[in-house]
């Protein structure tokens, strides 16, 4: 099983945290090896299981050591790496025979083989390419490039690189056959050759830095120090890296940033201490172009180009595989070369230079030609497709199934491929028949078809795998099947016969690949329904593959739990049974359903009920632990992001999925502004705010790429526009200064500065055939001027002044031409006016509720928008307007503070608008489907009381949420039990009492001046005791005597006091009365038989809800005599206290702070006196990202 | 945070604390405030309380949802 190496945890302990959810650590396992690959080294030894995680302890080798010291194990400890010598850092780097991927990739690709399997040496041609790179790797003085090989599926890019590679192993070099004369490299000419497929950007990095004998980097941008100060302990060495199959990197994004974060780097930048770099890659993947991401960087030696096509090449990797060399076949008519030279000559004329054509053509000639085929009568066309076609022709069949047929599956298969079972089971779906494992298993190691299949390593989950080895194989036998059956038609069949296989085996041990790849098969085949109908397949699932598929579910249930994974974000990395708690408790508030409710399904706890209305987001992005000052899209490694900031970070967010894309740290101070900046052709993430200076980002990895070092801090804005195709940024500061830059020379090319007074807004706008800069510039007596200025020229071409006092400016691209909107912050329903560009008024728009904090100009398609956000800190509101028509279109609630930051982004859904603000959420909306403003409903209360009671024998919840009223709820499954009217509005505080032998209801309500307690009896369903008289903000249960009590206090300085209602006397007792501030919290507490008052008391600060100080003191409640008290470490916070008298007298209470997050625990000492000591300890709670 | 609960449940004492803005409920055992369990909630969690072997949380426009905790428990 695989995992990590988590926290260490003393003594020589290290916790092993479980990667893989489907193979946990059991018991049993105690005195297993633990593995690092990256040291290639047993680090420590398994000592303790977890089951309920699957996570582990294990002990370092050290500490067994020290445990068994008999085993004398120190003699392996004792020596490091620092202490091996130069021949033995040598041997720890990169060689050929000790790489995996030498049999899997290196050696079949030089040879001109398919696989490892099969013998012989073909590849002959090439002289241009490999005489080029033999040269490049000879130069000198190394280049200051990266040599980049590329050409067209076939060309022999891996081929020429893999010649390379194993022409420079000592030992390869001596197997060559005797005839072999073409080109070799130098023997000991690479230093290290890294296989791209799959891997991500980190683990190229590590492999280069494992030959390097470089530090080990955690981050990929840690390769390039690393590596520096390895080689340079070693000038006299030269390090020559091959990275092959870039172009098949793990995703685009590591394709991109393998580029940019190593591959240029390096050759920009360690030319000086010999390092060259080759690189083999197609010229394009999924997300767009490669070859322009090195920029300058590369020089290509493109396959195609005829400078490295050269038929003498072609026509000699012809005739060695024509002859079948190194696995020479009796009989074959072409052995003797007089006769094979022709056909040879007349396969490489008919290829046009394709490596792969030829090869197909000339090994079925080789392999079946009893008598040798007349070259002049010879003709193919050039294609894979008719090539393969061919060549699977004359292989024998199986049973029923051709060749063709047996492949099919393979074609349609995702990465890595099909196991023997998965392939069978493919082959029945497609055809009704397949043949035995065994006879599978034989084609695909015979000599024909291993030219055409790759085998992984049976180290793989799923055991061995097959796959085309090169993808127009696949495209190409795609093609052949589409004249028999559409592909759609196959996918279906195909994902059928999967499900049935996972639903039978069941989803917990299913084959792995179905687990990531049949949302894929399902969605292509259009029964992603049928998938997502299986309940315990999304507890299993890849679900960053399956959630994009799920919005193609069309029944009802399968729209229901595609909603269902849309809203649970936090599951994508979820093991099993959290997901099916996590799906429970979406699937509850969201009314999907009760499939995880209800399931037997192990989960820590299960969500069972709730009253929450439904949301009306697409979903929720949850990650950031404080307020979201902006956003901005993006698009990066060919998809669009959604970046965020808060004072917690930067998160890159993928909006298809929910999922976290990256996360990268800010500076020290705020960033309030974001924006997409086009930096050396590639899109990168520019942010501004406290200290005025201007850093922009590689979205790819999080690093810094440049600072633009500001005048005028803070900065509020930025904007990126272009002028004549040139890409420029412009920010605007509080120190009355618009700076406009250029990103990629880093100046400042243009300024402007307001005289005296703030400039409140900016945006770029397209005014008389130029870029102009809409700027908002407030003037003597709170006037304000809309400017239009050219950030080129500096002129200030047009100027008009605006009504009131705008503070907000937006730009809006309609059809008819743009318009400006403006604003002001405060004050409800403050209108917003449209301007034309001459400052004519064209629109006012009556304004949204609350404070306004956002205004911008959105696309939805081919629509303009005006979307604005606002709110106060407990609700926020984003407001969309068609300017157009002059009318608000929709209305987004949801938020639970302001609304500060909009933009819109792209998804597989479509356009989807974003908004984040005060609560720390980001929420997408598709505002096609979100609720029209006049069907919201009223929303309700928050419910900061609850209390447990028994109604009739079943245990009960009362929950103040809702106005006048008191609901309470059977616990087990919701039902409404009771519906409790209150004289006042406001629910402050409830509790239970007993009174005669009966639980009660204690409910305390109120407005600004009056209160009341009210006493609700569950039995008789009425209320049976009242008290009325001030303001009452917390209560609680006391005891005075044996006696039912209920102590209660206000939170307002004139009846500062906590005072007891004696509920058998009805007396009232004007009790405690606290000099340490005001009385924030109450409860009852027993100390030993004692029972006492606990009051947390303080100072209510300026904000809502802050609550400054903290004193704990413990009361008599009937004398008023306080025993003890304790003050807050944490004097700035707001407090919240509570208590257990049931769990004894060891401790009291605890604190929460509100900024800090921390618990603070008071203990109770109960001798001769009691005393309150502080538990010794502050915990930090850690928020979800730990 | 919002608010702290004690709870208990089987043999297990501990305490509840909600919050605002992580939109969690954390349960933390008593005696060493070790977090036991993480429950994301979705929304802002303003109060908690235990109903048997549930855990009841008071959630914001007049929301109430609760959970039952597998395990299973004592204290009402």
């Amino acid at each position: 099983m695989h995992g990590a190496v988590g926290e260490a945890l003393g003594y020589g302990w290290m916790r092993l945290d479980n990667l893989v959810s489907r193979y946990p650590v059991k018991a049993g396992f105690s005195g297993s090896a633990v593995w690092s690959p990256v040291y290639q080294a047993v680090i420590g030894m398994v000592s303790q299981a977890h089951t309920a995680t699957g996570d582990a302890r294990a002990l370092s080798v050290r500490a067994i050591d020290r445990l068994l010291p008999d085993q004398e194990l120190h003699h392996l400890i004792d020596w490091s790496l620092e202490a091996a010598d130069e021949t033995s850092l040598t041997s720890w780097g990169w060689s050929l025979d000790t790489d995996p991927e030498a049999g899997r990739h290196w050696h079949p690709r030089a040879r001109g083989v398919g696989t490892a399997a099969e013998r012989g040496f073909r590849f002959r041609g090439r002289a241009a390419a490999l005489r080029e790179i033999t040269q490049w790797i000879t130069a000198v003085s190394p280049h200051r490039q990266a040599l980049v090989v590329t050409g067209a599926p076939g060309s022999g890019k891996s081929a020429v690189l893999g010649r390379i590679i194993t022409t420079a192993d000592r030992e390869i070099a001596a197997e060559l056959p005797p005839g072999d004369t073409a080109i070799r490299a130098p023997l000991g000419a690479i230093s290290c050759a890294v296989h791209a497929k799959g891997k991500t950007a980190l683990e190229v990095a590590q492999e280069i830095a494992r030959a390097a004998s470089a530090a080990m980097p955690k981050q990929v941008i840690d390769l390039l120090p690393s590596l520096r100060a390895s080689l340079e302990a070693r000038p006299d060495r030269t390090f020559t890296l091959v990275v092959d199959a870039l172009d098949e990197a793990g995703t685009t994004d590591e394709a991109r940033a393998i580029i940019h974060h190593i591959m240029v780097p390096l050759a920009e930048t360690c030319a000086d201490l010999r390092v060259r770099v080759m690189v083999g890659t197609r010229r394009r993947d999924d997300a767009g172009d490669l070859l322009g991401a090195f920029g300058r960087t590369a020089r290509i030696v493109d396959l195609d180009a005829p400078a490295f096509t050269s038929v003498a090449d072609l026509t000699a990797y012809a005739l060695s595989t024509l002859q079948l060399q190194g696995d020479e076949r009796a009989g074959n008519p072409y052995a003797d070369d007089d006769v094979a030279r022709p056909v040879a000559e007349r396969i490489a004329a008919l290829a046009d230079g394709n490596y792969l054509v030829a090869g197909l053509v000339a090994r079925a000639h080789g392999m079946h030609d009893a008598t040798a085929v007349d070259p002049c009568r010879m003709s193919f066309p050039v294609t894979v497709d008719s090539s393969l076609r061919e060549y699977l022709r004359l292989l024998p069949d199986i049973g029923l199934l051709s060749a063709e047929k047996l492949l099919t599956p393979l074609a349609y298969a995702e990465a890595p491929g099909l196991s023997i079972g998965l392939w069978r089971t493919a082959l029945t779906a497609l055809f009704s028949t397949a043949p035995a494992e065994s006879e599978l298993f034989g084609f695909a190691r015979s000599s024909a078809a291993n030219f055409l299949v790759e085998t992984t390593s049976a180290e793989d989950v799923d055991g061995v795998t097959f796959r085309l080895f090169h993808q127009a194989l696949s495209d190409s036998l795609r093609t052949v099947r589409a004249d028999v059956a559409l592909s759609v038609s196959d996918e279906r069949e195909l994902a059928r016969a999967y499900i049935v296989v996972g639903a039978q085996t069941g989803w917990a041990a299913a084959p792995a690949y179905l687990l990531r790849s049949l949302g894929v098969h399902a969605g292509r085949g259009g029964v992603i329904d049928e998938l997502l109908a299986e309940d315990e397949y999304p507890l299993y699932a890849d679900l960053r593959r399956l959630v994009p598929q799920a919005r193609l579910a069309v029944t009802d249930k399968g729209r229901q739990r595609a909603r269902l994974l849309r809203h649970t974000p936090r599951a994508l990395d979820a093991p099993a049974a959290e997901r099916a708690a996590l799906f429970s408790v979406t699937e509850v508030q969201e009314d999907l359903g009760t499939t995880y409710r209800a399931s037997e399904i192990a989960a820590p706890y299960r969500a069972v009920w709730s009253t929450v209305a439904p949301s009306t987001e697409v979903a929720v992005l949850e990650g950031h632990r404080k307020q979201v000052a902006a956003l901005c899209s993006l698009r990066s490694g060919g998809r669009e992001l959604l970046a965020s900031v808060g004072d917690d970070g930067i998160r890159l967010w993928d909006p298809g999925t929910g999922d976290t894309v990256r996360t990268f740290t800010k500076p020290s101070g705020w960033i309030g502004a974001l924006c997409a900046v086009t930096m050396g052709g590639r899109t990168c993430l520019a942010g501004a705010g406290q200290d005025g200076d201007l850093r922009i980002w590689d979205p790819e990895t999080g690093a810094p790429v440049r600072t633009l070092r500001g005048r005028d801090q803070p900065i509020d804005q930025l904007c990126a526009f272009y002028v004549e195709g040139r890409a420029l940024l412009a920010s605007r500061g509080r120190g009355r200064r618009v700076t406009v830059w250029d990103p990629d020379s880093g100046a400042a090319v243009r300024s402007f500065r307001a005289r005296t007074h703030a400039i409140e807004g900016m945006g770029a706008v397209e005014a008389e055939g130029r870029t102009l800069l809409a700027l908002l510039t407030r003037h003597e007596e709170g006037r304000c001027k809309v400017r239009l200025w050219d950030p080129i020229t500096g002129d200030t071409v047009r100027a008009f002044f605006t009504y009131d006092s705008p503070d907000h400016l937006a730009v809006l691209h309609c059809e008819g031409g743009p318009l400006l909107a403006t604003s002001e912050s405060i004050g409800d329903h403050d209108p917003i006016v449209l301007w034309d560009l001459t400052g004519r008024e064209v629109q006012v728009l009556e304004g949204g509720e609350g404070t306004l904090f956002e205004l911008v100009g959105v696309r939805f398609g081919d629509r303009t928008l005006l979307a604005a956000g606002y709110g106060d800190d407990e609700s926020g509101t984003a407001v969309l307007w068609d300017p157009a028509a002059g009318r608000e279109i929709r209305r987004l609630e949801g938020h639970d503070g302001w609304v500060g930051a909009l933009c819109t982004v792209e998804s597989a859904e479509g356009t989807l608008m974003a908004s984040a603000g005060a609560d720390c959420t980001v929420r997408l909306w598709d505002l096609d489907t979100c609720a029209e403003p006049d069907q919201l409903g009223e929303p309700g209360a928050w419910i900061g009381s609850l209390a447990a009671l028994e109604v009739h024998g079943r245990i009960a919840v009362a929950s103040s949420g809702m106005a006048g009223k008191v609901e309470v709820h059977d616990v087990a499954d919701g039902t409404l039990l009771g519906r409790i009217d209150l004289p006042h509005a406001s629910v402050t505080s409830l509790c239970t009492v007993e009174i005669s032998d009966r639980e009660c209801l204690a409910i305390a309500s109120g407005d600004r001046e009056e209160g009341a307690i009210q006493i609700w009896d569950p039995s008789t369903g009425g209320v049976i005791r009242c008290l009325t008289g001030p303001r009452i903000d917390t209560l609680c249960t006391a005891d005075i005597d044996g006696r039912p009590s209920l102590a209660f206090a206000t939170r307002e300085e004139k009846t500062n006091r906590v005072s007891v209602w004696d509920l058998p006397t009805d007396e009232v007792i004007q009790s405690i009365s606290s000099e340490e501030g005001l009385i924030r919290e109450l409860c009852a507490l027993d100390v030993g038989g004692r029972h006492l008052i606990a009051v947390l008391t303080g100072h209510f600060g300026i904000w809502p809800g802050e609550f400054s100080g903290g004193v704990v003191s413990l009361w008599h409640p009937t004398s008023g005599e306080m025993v003890d008290s304790l003050a807050s470490p944490t004097p700035s916070s707001a407090l919240y206290a509570s208590s257990t008298p049931r769990t004894g007298p060891s401790w009291l209470s605890q604190a929460i702070t509100r900024r800090t997050r921390t618990i603070w625990s008071v203990q109770v000492r109960c001798g001769s006196s009691i005393q309150l000591t502080a538990a010794g300890l502050t915990y930090r709670i850690f928020t979800m990202d730990g | 945070m919002n608010g702290i609960e004690p709870v208990r449940f089987a043999t297990c004492a501990g305490m509840a604390s909600v919050g605002q803005t992580e939109r969690s409920v954390r349960v933390w055992a008593a005696d060493d405030l070790r977090q036991m369990m993480e429950i994301p909630v979705r929304r802002e969690v303003f109060s908690v309380a235990q109903a048997g072997d549930h855990l009841v949380f008071g959630l914001d426009n007049g929301g109430v949802m609760a959970v039952r905790l597998v395990e299973g428990g004592g204290r009402r």
